[in-house]
């Protein structure tokens, strides 16, 4: 017998599908009435089913996180995009009929919370009234505003029910290659508000006794290029979420409704609780400030952007962090600028993906994550800024830009808070930025009209270690499944055949430690004259930085090769470049003729390229951690041998050497310490106290004597929060009538 | 049937000998030294059972075949020369960058997400060993840059140079278009001809395997090329002692495909983990012969715990990219996943969540788990078997490992008890849920991520751990048969016995064989149907090649199949191996709908993206006899009640408060249909069998026994 049908039958009278005759709102309102009231989840006191039967405790979260994973590793099976399948893309979660997250798929947990948001609209929106919450209802949301990251992140939605009560909602996300923007693929940049979005579903009910309604179908294979990653992806998260359904009804089968009841609701105060003890256990309570930015530089792009956004500007992230010695857990980045005409913005439930993802790969590693853990905390993001904007028309296409790097200063809180305990194996200098992202569109190599995302971005280098170096590109921070892909694979789907794919030199923070490598892809257009192509990573600005005095992984570049002699040189065998190496020697360069172009203008309107046009793209590397004159010069000497570092970089880190008939490069130790021992030297007579430092920026501080970016920054910084504009004052010494400039 | 099967595994060897009817189990010591030694001792416990001598054995046996861990071991110990790989210019760190996810490779979900972590393992070749040629096949097959000629020679000497004893070649679209691999093996031959003492190996990564993806090519070509020298010689040392002991047939090497081979027909990568494949295929013949019908395999050891899945329909699972070590490699591999959960997992106390963890980590067998008393401080899985009175202390492993509760009590005491503020008896019932929830979850992710249901299985249970936790496992996944299989300590050995000669061949062909731009179907049945050809002629000389005869070499034809781009693909068995008339191709079509809505749910199928065939893989087979498993069937009734047990114990069991008088059986004075009611506890040299309550034993030959829920119908 169809398990639905035998536990779905609800009583002719009955209305509303909360419990006890209750409706959704009147069930989130108490819900929130008594956690205001208590400080705990739903006011429970008492763990009853842990603490009398730990055993079935377990048993009960095993067999939901077993149907979520089980649900997930079957279902990616559907999808066709590689972003999904090879990538890991995806992820699933049950959730209470109030949308708290009581469980969570392995994947990316960036959605723990954001599906969370979502489905929290749909109850206090009213859905249960109009358009109605029936068993077997599908409902799909991808919008920002609502409760997700970015459009391209697509979350579906089943309720499910037993004999008559709403009693869970399973929810997937998948990643899409392409969202039916004007500029091809699923993250374009230089979008200035929604509307250039692409396609944007807001918690739709899209589908009734398991099946999606046609009309919706036909509406999102004709509103996106390559419709058929759209389809396929939307069948693999319904079959996610009809698995996990299943895994419900048996448990509540097996143990009762009561019991199930009870259970997701104790789970979630439990995992507050586990947190609050993670918090205490781990961290030194203090208040912990660390700042990050981002640059945006549209300047480049006027006469293809409008006038308003075709200009540059910085992006900042005062991050601070309260932690009390009751295991609080509070972040502020009051202070963060303004929003802009650009596809960058994010939204406070976008915000809270960013946390989850950190928090997941940092201070809470393990399998059993959910809201409860979200309820220990809070987040403060100031309406109005680029975190919380006071216009809904912004873009957010890529919110996911600012968003690793805007939680450097929180990973580098946890590392003093580790430090400060101890645990000092948990310290890693921040996260990479994830880029660059290489996106294109137009004619493919197989005639068609299509858009393409390659993913190998998902890994980067991995910084550097409390005692030892980063690891070269592992997976990004986002998602510990990440995998670049085969060259021969992406090559199948994507029209620009790979020249080269190598460990690019330098790409990692230098330091006692030194981040992990990069990598560098060199692609030729091919087998079509029309791509669009895109760039997407940090050029000005080191977005995320090193700690204890290590450096930040190097910026990239954009090196632009047109109207090469590719074809002649395929031709007659000549040599062609395979690998730029060296940004002030690039081997590109040394082995073409063609229109190259040098920038730093790494985030960009859509580039057109023809067929054997280069494109570039370098990943980014891990950043460092301490002195570079604390290196050994021996591991000096094996990163310039094994490729990871310029040979005439060997100075920077204070060690001297040379080439030996072997070819390989060996340190000179007594010319090193005198080298070290030059540069200490040099350190000290270039030094000065704090005082005087402050002294001589001062008058700047006062003029917001920057360049205009910056200055822009912080004029936005100081008009949108009065403490901001105070503490400004007060750091600087300023005197409580200074004002910020107005140009 | 005269037949020696012998499964060479870390710590025992095992010996499965089947003479005229007798079945006789035994184990030695493995001897790495000299796997010989060991193996001679496993036969001698063997024959001497039944009254044999050796000379007798080795004249009369119609084969003897081998499973061995000798190449897992290598790659553990890293014996093997310095490989120099040549790859496409451009793409010289293709092997160091392991695609990202190099790192992660072959460690649990847990480790994989610790990226603070993150380390990749020491690499077979080292970055000065690797060369750039300069030439490039786009992914149709166009050759668009020719290889240079001199540039080859140039990079090959400076590899030699280098020190380089073997050649990789792995060019990027090399199975689109060979042609350049192939000309880079007559350069390299050119260079170093095959008559001189310098001559080296070259393994081709084309040959090694037909499908996309460059750096999983490249990493099975270079495992093969390091294990080669070490396999063989530790092969040809096997077979020469056979010979020199009297068999004159050539030895059979048991391939993790799930087949077996000459040894000039064995590459090293298809005999890894080709022990614990070998077991499943005796739970395969098992499954057929009793009737058994879907059937989850179960092996737990001391430190892992191996499943695989047996499908009655002959649906096979594959894994097409497995890891091996912590190298994803990509041969055909028979499915199986390995969890670190054991009678040696550790326990330990997570602080965040104030419960109970097993594993990975292991205690391993020296010093093992507390309880062994040689050293071991934390608690274990088996301290808490101990404690819960299921386990006698004085006989253990047939009485070759004394138990110290004390150890165990002392050691749960200190690490949970303490923390938690709970007893012993309550850590040691946590300890074995969890131990037991996490197995139960591995199982249930593989039935799930295949779209299959565990109450549609039986679960086997074999390894020295299996009889004690398979209720435990069972109850958990609602399944509500358990066999424990006859020969259950030596079970790999058994499904050595059980081979068939198989070789399996495939190519990458990306056909798309419906159109859903253009709505048109496949129709060029030329093409397919001779590279299917090609296919059947390589598999048909490899049997040819170890004396099979024509007549008697049989075809399944598989597609992986796939909608649209997925890049998850679908195994289909062809049910012609032909594919003639549009008719074909659609009742073909028609099978892979079936299946794909079978695992993944009726409505996810979507032809509305187009169908393809990314590969096409043939396997020929020769079928020879087997064991007979017929009489292993379910029983009827509720079998004969024994009333009298040796022993009465009290043991704790999960669920209840109080410790339950428990009896104890020795499975010696127990016979076929003899019905042992829970709870209790039956003793044999090779296993222990928990009947947990709620659960009844009913015994049957051989040892074996079933384990069935009494509130099931059963």
């Amino acid at each position: 017998m169809n398990i639905m049908s035998a536990t779905n039958k609800a009583t002719a009278d009955q209305k509303a599908i909360g419990w006890d005759g209750r409706t959704l709102v009147e069930m989130i309102t108490e819900s929130e009435r008594l956690f205001a009231d208590t400080g705990r989840y739903w006011g429970i006191e008492d763990l009853s089913i842990k603490d009398k039967d730990p055993i079935k405790y377990e048993k009960i979260w095993s067999r939901l996180r077993g149907g979520l994973v089980g649900a997930r590793e079957t279902a990616l099976n559907i999808s066709a995009s590689p972003i999904v399948r090879e990538i890991g893309e995806l992820c699933f979660g049950l959730y209470t009929p109030e949308g708290d997250s009581i469980s969570l798929s392995t994947g990316i947990m960036a959605h723990i919370h954001t599906m969370s948001e979502a489905l929290k609209h749909i109850v206090r929106a009213d859905y249960e009234s109009n358009p109605g919450i029936e068993d077997g209802d599908i409902f799909v949301n991808n919008d920002p505003q609502l409760g997700d990251v970015h459009n391209a992140d697509v979350q579906e939605f089943v309720p499910i029910f037993w004999e008559g009560e709403l009693i869970a909602w399973a929810a997937g996300v998948t990643h899409e290659i392409d969202v039916g923007a004007p500029q091809p693929c699923g993250m374009p940049v230089g979008t200035v508000n929604r509307y250039e979005d692409g396609f944007i579903l807001s918690c739709e009910k899209v589908g009734s006794s398991d099946r999606l309604h046609r009309d919706y179908e036909h509406r999102s294979e004709s509103a996106t290029r390559m419709p058929f990653y759209w389809v396929l992806d939307e069948k693999c998260r319904i079959a996610g979420c009809h698995m996990i359904r299943n895994t419900v009804l048996r448990l509540i089968q097996e143990e009762g409704i009561d019991t199930y009841k009870t259970f997701i609701r104790e789970v979630i105060e439990d995992t507050r609780h586990a947190f609050v003890n993670r918090i205490k256990e781990m961290l030194v309570p203090g208040v912990y400030r660390s700042p990050s930015f981002m640059d945006v530089p549209h300047a480049g792009d006027k006469g293809v952007m409008p006038d308003y956004a075709a200009v540059d500007s910085l992006m900042n992230c005062p991050l601070e962090l309260s932690i009390d010695e009751h295991g609080s857990f509070d972040i502020d980045i009051d202070g963060a600028n303004k929003w802009g005409y650009h596809s960058f913005n994010c939204t406070p439930s976008g915000i809270q993906g960013g946390l989850w993802v950190t928090l997941c790969q940092t201070l809470i590693p393990n399998d059993k994550v959910n809201d409860g853990a979200y309820l220990a905390t809070t987040f403060n993001t100031p309406y109005g800024t680029w975190s919380n904007p006071d216009n809904l028309s912004v873009s957010n296409t890529l919110s996911w830009m600012f968003l690793i790097p805007c939680f450097t200063g929180l990973v580098h809180s946890l590392n003093r808070g580790f430090c400060g305990r101890g645990y000092l194996e948990e310290i890693i200098a921040a996260y990479p930025f994830t880029g660059n992202i290489t996106q294109g569109g137009g004619i493919n190599h197989h005639g068609h009209d299509g858009s393409w995302s390659n993913f190998e971005h998902s890994c980067s280098g991995v910084s550097a270690r409390w005692a030892w170096d980063g690891e070269t590109s592992c997976a990004a921070v986002w998602n510990p499944e990440g995998d670049m892909g085969d060259v021969e694979a992406w090559e199948i789907i994507e029209p620009a055949l790979y020249l080269g794919r190598n460990i690019r030199p330098n790409s990692g923070g230098f330091g006692k430690f030194r981040g992990g490598s990069a990598f560098e892809s060199v692609r030729m257009v091919y087998g079509t004259d029309r791509q669009l192509l895109y760039h997407a990573r940090d050029g000005h600005v080191h977005q995320c930085s090193g700690i204890f005095g290590g450096y930040p992984g190097s910026t990239g570049y954009r090196h632009t090769i047109k109207n090469t002699d590719m074809k002649e040189r395929i031709e007659k065998r000549l040599p062609y470049p395979v690998q730029d190496v060296d940004s002030e020697n690039s081997q590109i360069s040394a082995n073409i003729n063609a229109d190259e172009t040098f920038d730093r203008r790494l985030y960009h309107y859509p580039d057109p390229h023809g067929e054997y046009d280069l494109y570039l793209s370098q990943i980014c590397g891990g950043h460092g951690l301490g002195d570079v004159l604390e290196r050994r010069a021996e591991m000096v000497a094996e990163d310039i041998n094994t490729g990871h570092l310029l040979e005439r970089y060997a100075g920077s880190h204070g060690v001297v050497g040379s080439r030996v008939e072997d070819g390989d490069w060996t340190v000179d130790a007594t010319a090193t310490d005198t080298l070290r021992d030059e540069k200490r030297q040099q350190r000290l007579a270039q030094s000065q106290s704090v005082e005087e430092w402050m002294d001589s920026q001062r008058d700047r501080a006062a003029s917001l004597d920057y360049n205009v970016p910056v200055r822009k920054m912080h004029r936005e910084s100081c008009e949108l929060s009065e403490k901001w504009l105070n503490n400004y004052r007060s750091f600087w010494n300023l005197g409580d009538d200074w004002q910020p400039p107005t140009a | 049937m005269k037949r020696v099967s012998v499964d060479i595994g870390g710590t025992f060897t095992d010996c499965f000998l089947v003479w005229d009817g007798q079945y006789v189990e035994a184990k030695a010591l493995t001897t790495h030294h000299n796997l010989a030694l060991g193996f001679n001792q496993a036969l001698k416990n063997a024959y001497e059972k039944i009254d044999l001598d050796l000379e007798t054995v080795m004249a009369e046996a119609d084969s003897v075949r081998y499973a061995t861990t000798l190449g897992t071991n290598a790659l553990i110990e890293r014996k093997g020369p310095r490989v120099g790989l040549l790859v496409t210019a451009g793409f010289e760190s293709t092997l160091p960058l392991s695609r990202g996810r190099g790192y992660a490779d072959g460690l649990s979900e847990r480790m994989q997400a610790d990226l603070p972590m993150a380390k990749r393992p020491d690499p077979l070749v080292p970055i000065p060993l690797i060369a750039g040629l300069r030439e490039r096949i786009d992914t149709n097959g166009n050759v668009l840059m020719k290889l240079i000629q001199d540039d080859v020679r140039r990079q090959v000497r400076k590899l030699v140079d280098q020190g380089a004893q073997a050649f990789v070649v792995c060019l990027v679209n090399a199975v689109s278009n060979p042609s350049h691999e192939l000309l880079v093996e007559e350069i390299i031959r050119e260079e170093y001809p095959s008559h001189m003492l310098g001559s080296m190996p070259i393994i081709l990564s084309h040959l090694v395997s037909g499908r996309k993806g460059e750096y999983v090519r490249s990493s099975s070509s270079i495992m093969d090329a390091f294990l080669h020298q070490v396999m063989y010689h530790g092969l040809s040392s096997l077979e020469l002692n056979l010979r020199e002991t009297g068999h004159k047939r050539p030895m059979l090497v048991i391939h993790n495909s799930g087949g077996m081979a000459q040894l000039n027909s064995t590459d090293a990568l298809q005999t890894i983990h080709s022990g614990p494949v070998a077991g499943i295929h005796a739970s395969e013949h098992l499954a057929e012969e009793a009737d058994l019908g879907n059937v989850i395999c179960t092996d737990m050891g001391g430190t892992s715990f191996d499943i695989g899945l047996v499908v009655s329909g002959g649906v096979k699972f594959y894994d097409f990219n497995p890891v091996i070590e912590r190298w994803m490699v990509c041969v055909p591999m028979v499915h199986l996943l390995t969890l670190g959960a054991g009678g040696g997992s550790i326990a330990w106390y997570d602080r965040m969540h104030h419960t109970v963890q097993t594993g990975p980590e292991s205690a391993g067998s020296d010093p093992g788990p507390a309880c062994y008393d040689k050293g071991g401080m934390q608690p274990t899985v088996s301290d808490a078997d101990l404690l819960l009175g299921y386990l006698d202390p004085d006989n253990y492993a047939g009485g070759a490992i004394k138990l110290n509760p004390r150890r165990s009590k002392f050691a749960m005491d200190e690490a949970l008890c303490e923390p938690l503020d709970i007893s012993v008896t309550e850590a040691a019932l946590l300890t074995r849920q969890k131990v037991d929830n996490n197995m139960a979850n591995g199982i249930f992710q593989e039935l799930r991520t295949r779209g299959y249901e565990p109450r549609q299985f039986t679960m086997l249970a074999y390894g020295g751990n299996g009889g004690l936790h398979c209720c435990g496992i069972a109850e958990v996944l609602g399944i509500d048969k358990v066999f424990v299989p006859p020969f259950s300590s030596v079970f790999s050995a058994v499904g050595a016995g059980n081979m068939h000669q198989l070789h399996i061949h495939e190519k990458s062909l990306y056909l798309t064989i419906y159109d859903s731009n253009t709505s048109k179907l496949f129709d060029d049945f030329d093409h397919l149907n001779q590279i299917i050809a090609d296919l059947e002629e390589a598999g048909k000389n490899d049997l040819l090649r170890q004396g099979m005869k024509a007549g008697q070499i049989k075809h399944r034809l598989e597609m992986d199949m796939r909608y649209g781009n997925q890049l998850a693909q679908t195994a289909v068995v062809s049910e012609v191996n032909r594919i003639e008339s549009r008719k074909e191709l659609l009742r073909l079509i028609g099978v892979f709908a079936r299946d794909y809505g079978k695992r993944f749910g009726e409505g996810s199928q979507a032809p509305e993206a187009g169908i393809r065939v990314n590969t096409v893989r043939v396997a020929s087979y020769v079928e020879l006899d087997t064991v007979n498993f017929g009489h292993m069937r379910k029983p009827e009734g509720a079998g004969n009640p024994v009333k009298k047990p040796k022993d009465i114990r009290k043991c704790w069991f999960v669920g209840h408060k109080e410790a339950l008088d428990t009896a104890f059986y020795q499975a010696e004075d127990l016979k076929p249909n003899d019905a042992i009611e829970a709870p209790a506890v039956v003793v044999s040299p090779s296993t222990t069998f928990l009947v947990q309550p709620g659960w009844r034993l009913i015994m049957n030959e051989q040892n074996a026994g079933w384990l069935l829920r009494v509130d099931q119908g059963n």
